[in-house]
């Protein structure tokens, strides 16, 4: 018997181990989708890419952690006394630096805008690729109509343009991944694991012409006519969903838009004053006179995206967002720009005394006293939904000045022209619409190629549009490069410190429009001050003129960090690299 | 079949199971038997209690009472005057054996038996084919028993705590429920995440995956045992790289009868200690009476025209009856440098006027703590029994918050179906509430104001929301009320589970044995939390003010089950070898959902039906599956020389398609050199050496192998690029070690141990252009490197008095020796600050002497501190009378020629500084300002604070060492727990810097010349700060935050009184004092040195030692009363 049982029980022995076949250790991942799943069908594969002007937004905008906050610090915009996203390591005049160390305190926010651009370039590329190679198709039909196939195709560039003109912009150099990247033998370094071409590192002006490249075959495909179907840029447009906004995008509009946008990064790629010279202004002008004509507006949403996590910090508390004098005080008509200037950097602030100054320009609080100024406008005046702040900025509370840091930080005014957004939106906190990109930049950038080829006239008469409308300053009349604003030298706006830079005097028609073009895009867009003032040769000496191929990248690559960014590991700033002594002597 | 399906199956078959087993018919008393009866005593005639007498021919088995008294009756029928060998063992002596013939009639059998110091012969399981005496274990094995853990502890992974060598167990977190950390001699991974740096558990052949250990309670365990390597664990294949730990509950009795145990246990828990280092002074200008504060002026009011109270102040701000307190009076305050960086003289010198609170006694309080117990254990007929039910309350040491109330009920049978067939049933049902509330503990420790009073209520009845901050002082930090926060919302977790499993073993004839094992788990969470309607926040919140509620749910099913088959065979007469063949499966799947929604419709509703806005829902879904076949053979030859192999092939649905099974392995032996001819020495007793190599696997993270997109409510992202190629992290160890006692007193084990943990499972950065951030690939290999050591000393052992002590020492150096990518820092578990605590390098040079790849190095920014720290060039520059000089707090300083460093207030030096022109560093020095070590001018990098390795959040080595009295009826345990030679990055103090909330800045008691300045603790100077020196260094480790982590703990004391039967009532019952983590002894400047935090990639709080304001550890004081009867 006890021999039966042991043929028994090792029979049962043999069946149960013969039934745990590999087959059982199989387990889909049912949480998280792969590329088949994610391109399942051609309604998913149009889906993933329109999601993908979200996740550009969401790189850009939706988190602190990324390089706008040492842009805006080292341009003179903001100023933080806090250590919070590097701020207090960036300012300008006390050695501000861009690391690349490994491990260094900056290495997340200096990733975030490199991998969520190569991410979103990577996919609008391989959707491409695969449009034109595997036959893949999009949208609810099978197959897909030409206008649908084309709309795709015209976002898909579109994105590929704004990735890789904020690339450009920002960094040294950056891969350049392509629809047809395959095929070209030179661009596919394969990655060493996955041996997908990942493309080689190519300089700044290498990726902005590939971006550029990019904005036109996207004019090229939303500009097609003839197209058979339905569901194509034409009608109805965009989905609602790709570019959330109160503008429906059929054709004209989103071709405004990629005009909007080609115009900001050609201009803003340049690094230094004769980069931003030798911009094509001649483009430049026909972008922008061919560009949004009223604020482009995202509907914004804390939980389906986007959001703006920037727009919301830019209204915190003081130690987030005070503005520095060195251009809102150009504004001033009481002499205490003049004052201020006059001192030297180190002492500005003394005695706990905050910036304050009396201006007309109706975008600041109007009256002579503190006192008068915050009863002119405070926030709490447009806290609700719908509400709109009358100023852009406004002279703080009573007792919530911040005395920590720099004392050439420390001003009365703080940033809100967008606070009832941030506290209310359209009914709910930080969702609904807000400004992406404002007419007004547009403007100052036609404005700009007209004042670089001459046409002074034409330069002033834009530059007035919100010099009067929204400053409500007197309008520029005399139009050339030389005559000074109009007010004197006690009342003209704006004034800027000229040689030996500790005097100010009148500013011309040229810094009238820089001027504008400041007031009014303030924390409007990515790192405004910044691209700007360095092609205006108006940063501060020994400001990094851009930041390097970010180390993760650099090792991923197997490439040594020192080789990329010229004065070795952590240093930050190589020779060449940084601002030198400009318009303003600082 | 869905999951409740699944579930109820279980439960039916279980619960169906054990009807069928309780009735079945027990054997018939015999009226004629052989009665043999005896006494067993210690070598000193001491009673043994719970000695275990057998008869092996018999399957008979006995246990002695309190006074060592045992009575064995056989029928008639199986007493045939044939002769058996009565067997005698018991924890803590050697086996006695004894020849006797079974005749019906009475006989009496009295055993004296000899101490076993080392405890080797006692039977372990863990990591052996078989129940093995450890003596014949090739490698180490620690194990316990009820008997070696009079202090119970709520879980019997804590019970380990202090008592075996190379087991490092820490509560991290002293909030009731929480888990404790382990980590079994080193860590095997470089990145945990997702998964776990711990051992494999298993508690009565189920493989814990899931809850919380103290599910399972401390009363019910009858053993612990603990294989600490891969050179062990082998046997458990691809989960077993950490080591295992072995739980085993207690059984029935082999006595007709039951018996009871009852225990009650009743007193309180505290915080260990109401001082934190917090300043009692503050830096707020105060008007010239001193009692009032004066109010910041504005453009058109002069500062100090205004004054205000304190407290009135507070309340005045609190007494308003809106979602959010009004706008507080800004309290005037020098800024601490000038514009251009020079310092103020603002000191933080002045007291606060009014009374003074203590903000951690005022949200503490001495909470009731109680555990009621109450077990039967005996036999009827043919089945054994043990059932137990508890109920504990711990409601820690937090006012208003209401800790763990727990219930469990455990039936435990032995049914011997046949003499050739044995089926054993453990079942477990647990229910627990608990309080899930965090505490803000960091607001208490990073700058609540002295002088607020947070037990103050407003007009209303409300508890205060803010107490400080903005407006009232320079920071925010310290600003919330966080006794409103347990009042006005609700957070808690209720839990249920059942653990059932049954083994069959089946002895068809001697040299065969079949078992069968099949183990269940399951559980159920359900986590609620809500802020209720009107919530009060600082600032407007529509998130908060009109309440939120989010739920989340686990279900978490988990079985595992095997099929063995034993084979013995006595070769020759000398010789007998054994083998193996095993088949085994588990599985674990578990489903998460969640949601959450904001603002309530009707006050008082806490359902998500009841909110209107930003309504959210997730859910996961996770399987794993496991197959596995081992083969293992053993020889033993003369009982001296016993060798081991095991082979075992396992499969993973954690890895790729062609990379699911891989093989792991053991050859091991043991010399028992004492046993052998030559062996005469008397000195040396129970001498072995024992020599052991195997592997063991550690799995990847679920999804691990997987491409990843992640897709939410904005869309998709790409994750992570899917690789499924990846292997397992394979450790192999080596451990060699020794056994011996002297003068048979002393008891000495001896091990090393090296082990390679190969194929890293690390998350490879890829190339951004690939689209997807990272890939986990095998990359690296870690490796530890460990000694330990173990001493039993019986130092008194007489009728009325013993005293034995026991103690551990072990230490282990933990190295990353491979690394396939370039090295990367590595975070500590936090957010701001540890971001890159932790380089991982396989680079082998040294700095600051030690080696840069040892796992655990902290990596910071060092301020000089002696002539000699200071570069070379630099030194003639330093002492008395020059220009470096060390200060009074041992900070080396810049003063200038001619001064000394306490002539900053006497000359008014602290406002004057070196400029960076004529500095060495090129860089401006500060009077009296720590100076933090840079390149000089020139060199590379000039400019940047040079990072340094600060220590190692491993410890050098560990000690344990408890004793037990034993004075009539009187016993005293004591157990001392010590960790030596680690670091802890003191995060807590980096915020109390930010915020002036250190008391080693406070200048209370300063004169002139010792007095700092408030620049002189806050704020690292350029580039990496705007402050003008300083220790803050936004809260990167340093020098200064970076402090030594060395403690040794009174863990556990307890004091017994044995009182006995009580006339009229009978039993057994015994009177006690227990205490729990009662002192600590440490220079650890923080709340307490035993911190850590969770999480992190590396996944251990062992490891990630950082402190952060965890919840604090808990003392607990009890009084308890147990009978038997």
């Amino acid at each position: 018997m006890n021999r039966n049982l042991i043929r028994y029980a090792a029979l049962a022995a043999v069946v149960v181990l013969g039934a745990c076949s590999e087959k059982q250790l199989v387990v889909p991942n049912q949480n998280q989708g792969d590329t088949k799943r994610v391109l399942g069908t051609p309604q998913d594969a149009e889906n993933l890419l329109g999601t993908y002007f979200k996740r550009w937004h969401s790189g850009v905008y939706g988190s602190t952690t990324d390089v706008e906050g040492m842009a805006n610090v080292m341009s003179v915009m903001n100023y933080s006394s806090l250590a919070n996203n590097c701020q207090n390591s960036h300012y300008p005049f006390v050695g501000s630096t861009n690391f690349n160390a490994p491990g260094n305190t900056c290495q997340g926010e200096q990733f975030r805008l490199y991998s969520y651009m190569s991410e979103v370039n990577r996919v609008a590329s391989n959707v491409l690729n695969q449009m034109a190679d595997s036959g893949l198709t999009i949208g609810n039909t099978t197959p897909a109509t030409d206008a649908q196939n084309v709309r795709a195709q015209a976002f898909a560039e579109f994105l590929r343009g704004i990735s890789l003109g904020y690339l450009a912009m920002m960094h040294d150099s950056a891969a350049i991944t392509s629809p047809n990247m395959s095929k070209e033998a030179k661009d596919c370094v394969p990655d060493p694991f996955t041996s997908v071409c990942v493309g080689a590192l190519r300089g700044y002006k290498e990726v902005f012409d590939s971006a550029m490249v990019a904005f036109q075959r996207s004019l090229d495909y939303a500009n097609k006519t003839g197209l058979t179907g339905t569901n194509g840029l034409a009608n109805p447009g965009l989905p609602t969903t790709w570019i959330p906004s109160p503008t429906v995008f059929t054709t004209p509009e989103f071709v405004k838009l990629i005009r909007s946008y080609r115009a900001r990064i050609r201009a803003n790629v340049a690094r230094t004053p004769a980069e931003r010279a030798a911009v094509d202004w001649s483009a430049e002008i026909a972008d922008a006179q061919n560009g949004i004509t009223a604020d482009h507006l995202l509907t914004m949403s804390t939980t389906a995206g986007p959001a703006n996590s920037w727009r919301q910090q830019y209204d915190a508390f003081s130690t987030w967002h005070q503005m520095p004098a060195f251009v809102i005080g150009m504004a001033d008509t009481s002499g205490a720009y003049a004052a201020w200037i006059a001192q030297p950097i180190g002492e500005r602030g003394a005695g706990k005394t905050p910036f304050f100054m009396v201006t007309p320009d109706l975008r600041f609080p109007q009256g002579g006293t503190r006192a008068a100024q915050q009863a002119d406008f405070a926030a709490s005046s447009c806290a609700g939904a719908s509400q709109t702040c009358k100023r852009y900025f406004v002279n703080r509370a009573s007792g919530s000045d911040n005395f920590d840091g720099n004392g050439w930080g420390w001003s009365n005014y703080d940033f809100v022209r967008f606070h009832s957004w941030v506290l209310k939106g359209d009914g709910t906190a930080r969702n609904g619409n807000t400004v992406s990109f404002t007419k007004a930049e547009l403007d100052m950038l036609q404005a700009e190629g007209l004042y670089r080829q001459g046409n002074f006239a034409a330069a002033g008469a834009l530059v007035n549009k919100t010099r009067v409308a929204n400053g409500g300053l007197a309008p520029i009349t005399v139009f050339d490069a030389t005559t000074p604003v109009p007010g004197g030298s006690r009342a003209c706006v704006p004034k800027v410190p000229v040689a030996p830079f500790n005097v100010i005097g009148c500013g011309n028609l040229w810094e009238a429009l820089k001027y504008e073009k400041r007031i009014e895009t303030a924390y409007t867009h990515f790192a405004p001050w910044y691209l700007d003032m360095r092609g205006w040769g108006d940063l501060p000496a020994d400001t990094p003129l851009f930041w390097a191929v970010p180390f993760q990248e650099l090792q991923a690559r197997g490439t040594a960090i020192s080789s990329v960014y010229g004065a070795g590991i952590g240093t930050g700033n190589a020779p060449g690299s940084t601002a030198a002594k400009g318009t303003y002597g600082w | 079949m869905t999951t409740m399906n699944r579930m109820n199956r279980a439960r039916a078959v279980a619960a169906g199971l054990l009807g069928v087993l309780l009735t079945l018919p027990s054997a018939k008393a015999q009226a004629q038997s052989a009665v043999i009866t005896g006494k067993v005593t210690s070598e000193f005639n001491q009673p043994v209690d719970a000695a275990n007498v057998y008869i092996n021919d018999l399957t008979i088995s006995v246990v002695t009472n309190a006074q060592g008294v045992y009575t064995i009756t056989i029928p008639a029928a199986r007493a045939t005057g044939q002769q058996v060998n009565l067997r005698v063992r018991a924890i803590g002596y050697q086996p006695g054996l004894r020849p006797i013939r079974v005749t019906v009639g009475s006989q009496t059998q009295d055993f004296a038996l000899k101490q076993d110091v080392n405890r080797l012969n006692e039977v372990v399981v863990t990591g052996s084919m078989e129940a093995t005496p450890r003596a014949n274990v090739p490698f180490a094995v620690g194990r316990l028993t009820s008997e070696d853990i009079p202090v119970p502890a709520l879980d019997p992974i804590t019970a380990l705590q202090g008592k075996v060598a190379g087991v490092r167990i820490a509560a991290i977190s002293g909030q009731p429920g929480s888990q404790p950390e382990i980590l079994l001699r080193g860590p095997t991974s470089i990145n945990a995440a997702g998964r776990s740096q711990g051992p494999l558990i298993i508690v009565d052949g189920l493989q814990l995956t899931s809850g919380t250990l103290t599910d399972l309670g401390g009363l019910d365990i009858e053993s612990v045992e603990v294989v600490k390597g891969a050179a062990g664990a082998s046997l458990y294949g691809t989960k077993a790289a950490s080591g295992v730990i072995t739980i085993k509950t207690k059984r029935g009795a082999n006595q007709e009868g039951v018996k009871f145990n009852i225990r009650s246990e009743y007193g309180f828990s505290d915080l260990n200690s109401l001082s934190y280092g917090q300043p009692t002074n503050h830096t707020l200008q105060l008007d010239e009476t001193g009692k009032r504060f004066c109010v910041s002026g504005t453009a058109n009011t002069a500062p100090c025209s205004q004054t205000v109270d304190w407290m009135q102040e507070i309340l005045r701000i609190n007494n308003v009856n809106a979602d959010t307190v009004r706008t507080a009076r800004n309290i005037q305050y020098n800024s601490l440098s000038n514009a251009d960086g020079t310092l103020q003289n603002v000191y933080q010198a002045q007291i606060w006027p009014g009374q003074y609170y203590n903000t951690f006694a005022q949200v503490s309080t001495r909470a009731p703590s109680f555990l009621n117990s109450i077990d039967a254990t005996g036999k009827a007929g043919s089945t054994k029994f043990y059932v137990s039910g508890s109920n504990t309350d711990n409601h820690g040491a937090i006012k208003q918050l209401t800790g763990q109330q727990e219930q469990r009920a455990r039936v435990n049978l032995d049914y011997e179906a046949r003499s050739n067939l044995l089926f054993t049933i453990s079942t477990m049902y647990d229910k627990s509430t608990t309080d899930t509330h965090g505490a803000a503990f960091g607001t208490l420790l990073r700058g609540a104001p002295a002088g607020t009073n947070y037990l103050a209520v407003d007009t209303l009845g409300r508890e205060i929301v803010k107490g400080g901050g903005a407006n009232l002082r320079g920071t925010d930090n310290g600003a919330a009320g966080f006794l409103y926060d347990s009042q006005n919302s609700m957070s808690e977790r209720g839990a249920t589970r059942f653990i059932g499993s049954i083994n069959a073993n089946y002895f068809p004839a001697e040299w065969i044995t079949f078992e069968g094992n099949f183990a269940y788990d399951t559980r159920t969470q359900n986590n609620n939390g809500a802020n209720y309607k009107g919530y009060r926040t600082l600032t407007v919140s529509s998130a908060n003010n009109f309440g939120n509620a989010s739920v989340s749910n686990l279900f978490r099913e988990t079985y595992n089950g095997s099929l063995t088959a034993t084979l013995r065979k006595q070769l020759t007469s000398d010789l007998s070898g054994k083998l193996q063949f095993q088949g085994l499966f588990d599985q674990d799947y578990q489903i998460n959902n969640s949601a959450a929604g904001q603002q309530f419709v009707v006050k008082d509703i806490y359902t998500l039906s009841n909110t209107t806005t930003n309504i959210t829902a997730n859910s996961s879904w996770q399987l794993d599956k496991d197959l596995g076949a081992f083969v293992g053979g053993s020889a033993d030859y003369k009982g001296r020389y016993i060798i081991d192999g095991t082979f075992r092939y396992d499969g993973s649905s954690r890895f790729g398609e062609g990379n699911r099974w891989a093989p792991f392995g053991r050859i091991s032996g043991v010399w028992r050199i004492s046993e052998e001819p030559f062996w005469h020495t008397s000195k040396i007793s129970d001498f072995r050496v024992r020599a052991s190599r195997g592997s063991a696997g550690n799995t990847p993270r679920f999804n691990a192998q997987y491409e990843t997109y992640a897709c939410g409510a904005t869309g998709c992202s790409l994750g992570q690029a899917g690789n499924k190629k990846l292997k397992p992290e394979t450790t192999t160890e080596v451990e060699l070690g020794t056994d011996f006692t002297l003068f048979n007193r002393l008891g000495v084990e001896l091990t090393h141990a090296t082990s390679d943990t190969k194929n890293q499972i690390l998350p490879v950065p890829t190339i951004s252009s690939l689209g997807f951030t990272s890939q986990w690939q095998n990359a690296g290999t870690l490796s530890n490197n460990t000694w330990e050591a173990g001493l039993t000393l019986p130092v008194i052992n007489r009728k009325d008095l013993s005293w034995s002590m026991k103690g551990t020492w072990d230490r282990t150096r933990t190295y990353v020796t491979q690394l396939f990518f370039p090295e990367y820092y590595d975070n500590g578990g936090t957010g701001q600050g540890t971001g890159s605590i932790f380089l991982i390098t396989a680079r082998t040079d040294k700095q600051d002497g030690v080696p840069v790849n040892r796992f655990g190095n902290i990596w910071g920014r060092k301020f000089y501190k002696t002539c000699g720290d200071l570069p070379a060039s630099v030194q003639g520059q330093c002492g008395a009378g020059k220009a470096y000089q060390v200060n009074d707090q041992g900070w080396l300083v810049w003063v200038g020629d001619g001064n000394t460093w306490k002539d900053g207030i006497t000359k008014n030096l602290w406002q004057t500084k070196l400029p960076a022109a004529q500095s060495p560093w090129n860089y401006p020095l500060f009077f009296g300002m720590p100076i933090v070590d840079r390149p000089l001018r020139g060199q590379p990098n000039e400019g940047i604070g040079a990072l340094h390795i600060l220590g190692n959040t491993l410890p050098d080595f560990r000690m344990t060492f408890n004793n037990t009295v034993q004075y009539k009826r009187l016993t005293l345990y004591g157990l001392l727990d010590g960790t030596f030679g680690h670091k802890i990055n003191n995060q807590g103090e980096g915020w109390g810097i930010l915020d002036f909330a250190s008391g080693y800045f406070d200048q209370a008691s300063r004169s002139v010349e010792t007095a700092k300045p408030v620049g002189y603790s806050w704020r690292a100077g350029p580039p990496e700060g705007v402050g003008v020196g300083g220790f803050y260094d936004i809260l990167n480790p340093n020098n200064y935050n970076t402090e030594s982590g060395s403690y040794a703990k009174l863990r556990e004391v307890s004091l017994t009184y044995r009182i006995g039967a009580l006339r009229g009532i009978g039993g057994d019952w015994t009177l006690g004092v227990i205490g729990r983590n009662l002192a600590t002894f440490t220079h650890y400047s923080g709340y307490d040195p035993e911190v850590g935090v969770s999480g992190g990639n590396s996944n251990s709080g062992l490891i990630n030692q950082v402190d952060a304001f965890d919840f604090p550890t808990l003392r607990t004081f009890t009084f308890n009363i147990s009978t038997r009867f």
